[in-house]
């Protein structure tokens, strides 16, 4: 079964500076450190996850806020939001600039879910080789540490993970039980890059084999067998 | 617009793969222009003039507010691109076809593949293992490899003048050298096993360094007395920045046969030959 890449999209990016007091509170921002703020939405959230990580290498930024839209981007609320809102925070312009663009260099160039040809699950097999401030705290490794970062629908999730496992010397560092914000699951491994790299295709060879039979766990029982 | 990249691991997987990433043809950087100090009325001018002359680096460029000028900029994109172009560049076919030597390459199946697993980079792969016991020559003194590391261009500009000074000046010092080797995707490292594999009593590879901003031609010598697999780094001499602006190809060649002899005299290297 062969794959395509599904490239994600920027659906609205914004600057926010000199938030109100009140708002900045209430999403619980830092108003004295994080006084420039840029926000953006995008129809993969997982991905945009990873371009704000990335983004955390490139300029003085921190992820304030990131989360996942429920039912995802087939089911959005509107336009322009995808499934997922991100905020990156600095103390100064120039930085969300510097950041905005580079989450989305690494949208364009880098991240992406993928599909089988002609249709079926999406998933995620991504390894990251350095890891920002965002995800390395989120996943509490060390930034800077290679990390993967699977996900796929329910079942595809579950095979998929189990298959990375065991496939290489890599670890399940936090798991994402579905059901998620939008259904799927996954979670973030750690190891080193090269295990990570077979992991990461070990868990795609499983997904593709649910994908192409998803019913093959369905046997009769040897006492109903005649 | 990029173009985006499939990581390697998928790569097979793909149902339209992109066309694959062209090897941009290198071209040697012109030397840097003297560049004009950025600093608005300084203090003391002549002093500016003296730091400026007496290092490559960008120092005294000036500011626009808390930024890199345009000129700064676009002068900082160049040379990043250089180093960028440097790594990704392959030793050409002209370049293999000229030096008479026994081609080889690392356990590297491409360049990408070369740049993430430097382990890879140090060992030969089993067909040039075969082709280097058949035709290569054993029991030298000295084993001569030349190779990309990780910037190609440095061997492309110095290797041609390097090779022959660095045989001649082996050879007027009573040091036996063999046919030389030609190593692909290779890292400081893959001397070690060449050197084994043929019972050489040292071995020099010359290979292009870690590119810096706007250096992508500059090659270092390292020498290593009496070969064994991963050899301590402490136990080898380097000589580097071999390039146009730097150490010249024949006084680098004469400084390796000098350490060389001493270090074969000794049978030791690195830091016990200082």
């Amino acid at each position: 079964m062969r794959i395509v890449p599904l490239a994600p999209k920027i659906l609205a990016c914004r600057e926010l500076p000199a938030a109100d007091a009140s708002l900045l509170r209430a999403l619980g921002i830092d108003i004295d450190r994080f006084g420039s703020l840029g926000l953006l939405t995008c129809d993969q959230d997982d991905s945009l996850y990873v371009a704000l990580d990335h983004a955390t290498k490139f300029a003085e930024v921190e992820v304030q806020f990131a989360k996942s839209f429920y039912a995802g981007s087939a089911h959005a609320s509107g336009p322009f939001s995808g499934e997922i809102l991100g905020i990156l925070g600095a103390s100064e312009p120039d930085s969300i600039q510097e950041a905005l663009i580079a989450a989305a260099r690494a949208l364009e160039e880098d991240i992406c879910f993928y599909e089988p040809e002609g249709g079926g699950p999406a998933f995620f097999p991504h390894v990251i080789g350095e890891t920002g401030r965002y995800l390395s705290a989120q996943a509490g490794i060390e930034a800077g540490a290679p990390m993967g970062y699977f996900i796929a629908p329910p079942i595809e999730s579950t095979i998929g993970l189990d298959a990375a496992l065991k496939s290489a010397d890599v670890k399940l560092v936090r798991h994402f039980a579905p059901p998620t914000e939008t259904n799927f699951g996954g979670g973030y491994l750690s190891g080193e890059l090269h295990a990570l790299e077979a992991a990461a295709r070990a868990f795609t060879d499983a997904v593709l084999d649910v994908a192409d039979k998803p019913m093959a766990g369905m046997r009769r029982p040897s006492h109903m067998r005649w | 617009m990029s173009q985006r990249r499939i990581p390697a691991f998928l790569e097979d997987l793909i149902a339209t793969p992109d066309s694959k990433r062209l090897v941009s043809a290198y071209d040697a950087p012109a030397p840097p222009a003297h560049p004009t100090p950025g600093v608005e009325a300084p203090h003391n001018p002549a002093f500016l003039e003296r730091l400026m002359k007496a290092t490559p680096s960008r120092v005294a460029t000036g500011r626009t507010g808390t930024r890199y000028r345009t000129a700064t900029y676009l002068t900082l994109r160049g040379d990043h691109a250089i180093a960028k172009d440097a790594v990704e560049a392959e030793i050409s076919d002209e370049l293999a076809a000229t030096l008479d030597c026994v081609h080889v390459v690392s356990r590297c199946s491409d360049r990408a593949h070369y740049l993430l697993h430097p382990n890879e980079g140090r060992r030969l792969s089993d067909e040039s293992r075969r082709r280097l016991e058949q035709e290569g020559t054993r029991d030298v003194d000295v084993q001569v490899i030349l190779a990309d590391g990780l910037a190609a261009p440095a061997l492309q500009i110095n290797g041609p003048r390097l090779l022959p000074a660095l045989t001649e000046a082996l050879r007027a010092r009573g040091i036996s050298t063999g046919r030389p080797i030609l190593a692909k995707m290779a890292r400081v490292g893959l001397q070690d096993d060449i050197g084994v594999l043929l019972g050489a009593r040292a071995t020099v590879i010359c290979l292009g360094e870690r590119p810096g901003l706007g250096t992508g031609d500059s090659l270092s010598i390292y020498l290593a007395i009496g070969p064994k697999l991963d050899q301590d780094n402490a136990e080898k001499n380097c000589i580097s920045n071999i390039r146009p602006q730097g150490l010249s190809p024949e006084a680098a060649a004469d400084g390796a046969a000098d350490l060389l002899r001493r270090g074969l005299d000794l049978g030791r290297g690195g830091l016990d030959l200082v």
